[in-house]
């Protein structure tokens, strides 16, 4: 089987970000947190973005206009979330990255078990699966929330709006898992900023009657 | 912190850019053609005139595709027999996409149309009118369709269930029947021989009337090569309708759905908005194809163009919805198109449309009601939808 340069790029990607992930030490509001931090939310904001707009978006007149405007604010929520997160807590960043890379490997593997089933489903496909793997990885908790909801809400719009399709349920799943994913992220930032707050020394001050 | 808002501004402007794809179309020089004119010893027919996306990467694409398949097929006028669409008759319009050779286009055209079609003979019936059918996914098997080596440019051909009675290619039926026919294969149907002979796969027009000013649009390059087929037919006031065969690809890979936001239908669709646009445009001989150009003297206002010509669009959109973005698109654009339905036509899918939009200052139009589904899919694996004007 011959593996082509967009699966090696994934795979160094994938090392890259579970390296980076472990040989880092925690280090409070350092240039490296801030701005991986931001680079990760950036890129996991807008792909979770565009992956949880598309079936939503296709059913509008703007289509793919749509996809992109919510794939910006998306990418620009979760590249705000994750600078601030970077500068507050570097061990959650650390974190989000050693997901993301889990999540890429992951990713890949289940492109690789696509691409044996799919017609026409190519080695860049499966590193995009990857690639898709990594966003999800990077905020892993709130997307699995947000996939449980949406199936939820979706399964339960399908039963009861007769012209509810079986594909706009599993958009709203998708959607569900996207809105998740980008919420981690800032609900990441919010408690690092509030242990940030609760961290802080007490200064008491003491009146002493002589 | 400058560097900051550098990085703020700069992904701003990436990913709103990231997945902006043209879909406009050109016309393509005089002469040029799919394939080439040399190759096999093709003809170059100048009654037919080609349309091509402008941007580079899709033309790239489609040359590539474009060498593993013959050329069109042109036999613009009827046999003798047919009456001709008279005025105040009535006209049948019908989508239908046969999937190869599964489609029993023989037994429809009978059961349907009223056209008995034997070997050598044909036969109207008392129910009979003229019509046209509007064709995707037609086999032509032939000596032309050329010997190349197999690759990512030969997809494999359809699947098709056994059905009784014999697999009757595209030119055979238009001959046994005495129709005119237009026919422009979009890619091979396998590379292998069937039946002992190379196949190639596309969007047809058949009709009992002459067809005139023929187009053929090649779609935005997404997944598979699409060739969209346009011709005019012509009632005997002069009348004229331009008919449109349309057949869109299904999905793109899951990297350009991802890159270019789910863009593969909305792109094609858009793509033969422009190239019909285009056509009016030229027809009507406006050189200048800037958007100020465009809007006059032919539109009312910049949303709604006046077209001169009458025209009907019917084909396989791939859609799963009919909310989908190019179908609210058509809707738009064909504002005189028979309501849905609401039936599939493809399994649980609604696939398959007509769109209509009368011509400025013409005539014919749908007769009211007329828009139906065909419940029989005579062994495709799609069910045809048929309207009439008048």
């Amino acid at each position: 089987m011959r593996i082509s340069n967009s699966l090696r790029a994934t795979a160094a990607l994938a090392a890259t970000l579970l390296l980076a992930a472990t040989s880092t030490h925690a280090q409070e509001g350092s240039d490296w947190a801030r701005v991986g931090g931001g680079a990760l939310g950036l890129y996991s904001g807008a792909a979770l973005g565009t992956v949880g707009s598309l079936i939503p978006c296709s059913q509008t007149y703007a289509g793919a206009r749509c996809v992109r405007g919510i794939g910006v604010v998306s990418g620009l929520v979760g590249l705000t979330a994750g600078f601030y997160l970077g500068d507050l807590d570097e061990d959650a960043v650390v974190d989000a990255y050693r997901g993301a890379g889990y999540g890429l490997l992951i990713g890949s593997a289940a492109g690789v078990v696509l691409k044996e089933v799919v017609e026409r489903y190519n080695w860049a496909d499966v590193a995009a699966t990857g690639l898709v793997g990594a966003a999800i990885g990077s905020s892993a908790k709130g997307a699995a929330i947000g996939f449980a909801a949406g199936s939820v809400v979706g399964l339960g719009l399908f039963w009861a709006i007769p012209s509810f399709e079986m594909p706009n349920a599993v958009g709203v799943a998708v959607m569900g898992m996207a809105l998740g994913g980008i919420s981690s992220w800032v609900v990441r930032s919010f408690e690092a900023d509030q242990a940030s707050l609760t961290a802080q020394p007490v200064v008491l001050s003491y009146r002493i009657a002589m | 912190m400058n560097w900051a808002r550098r990085v703020f501004v700069a992904t701003l402007v990436t990913l709103g850019s990231a997945c902006a794809m043209k879909h406009e179309q050109f016309p393509m020089p005089e002469g040029r053609a799919c394939p080439a004119p040399d190759a096999l010893g093709a003809a170059t027919d100048l009654s037919l005139s080609w349309y091509s996306p402008v941007r580079s990467g899709d033309q790239k694409a489609l040359a590539e595709w474009c060498t593993t398949v013959g050329p069109a097929v042109v036999d613009s006028i009827p046999a003798e027999g047919f009456s001709g669409w008279q005025s105040g008759d009535s006209l049948a319009v019908v989508t239908w996409n046969l999937h190869g050779g599964a489609g029993d286009l023989l037994g429809f055209i009978d059961r349907e149309l009223g056209l008995s079609c034997g070997e050598g003979s044909r036969e109207p019936r008392t129910h009979f009118s003229s019509f046209v059918l509007l064709i995707q996914e037609a086999f032509r098997r032939s000596e032309v369709v050329p010997v190349v080596a197999d690759g990512p440019t030969l997809p494999p051909p359809l699947k098709e269930k056994p059905r009784p009675g014999p697999r009757v290619d595209i030119v055979e039926v238009a001959q046994r029947c005495g129709l005119s026919l237009f026919y422009v294969p979009s890619m091979r149907n396998g590379a292998e021989e069937t039946e002992g002979g190379r196949e190639d796969r596309g969007s047809a027009i058949l009709s009992t009337l002459p067809l005139s000013d023929l187009i053929a649009i090649e779609l935005p390059f997404e997944a598979q090569r699409r060739v969209a087929v346009a011709a005019t037919v012509h009632n005997s006031s002069r009348d004229s309708v331009r008919v449109v065969s349309v057949h869109l690809d299904v999905a793109s890979s899951l990297l350009r759905l991802l890159t270019t936001g789910n863009s593969t239908r909305q792109r094609q669709g858009l793509a033969i908005e422009d190239a019909l646009l285009e056509t009016e445009l030229v027809r009507a001989g406006v050189a200048d194809s800037s958007h100020e150009a465009r809007c006059y003297p032919y539109c009312s206002n910049e949303v709604t163009p006046r077209f001169n010509a009458t025209t009907i669009v019917g084909g396989d959109f791939n859609t799963w919805s009919v909310h989908e973005t190019v179908i609210k698109h058509f809707y738009r654009e064909f504002p005189d198109s028979p309501p849905h339905d609401g039936e599939p036509t493809r399994g649980a899918y609604p696939t398959d449309f007509l769109f209509f939009r009368r011509g400025f200052e013409a005539q014919a139009g749908l007769v009211p009601d007329s828009h139906r589904l065909v419940q029989d899919s005579y062994h495709s694996d799609h069910k045809a939808r048929i309207v009439w004007l008048r």
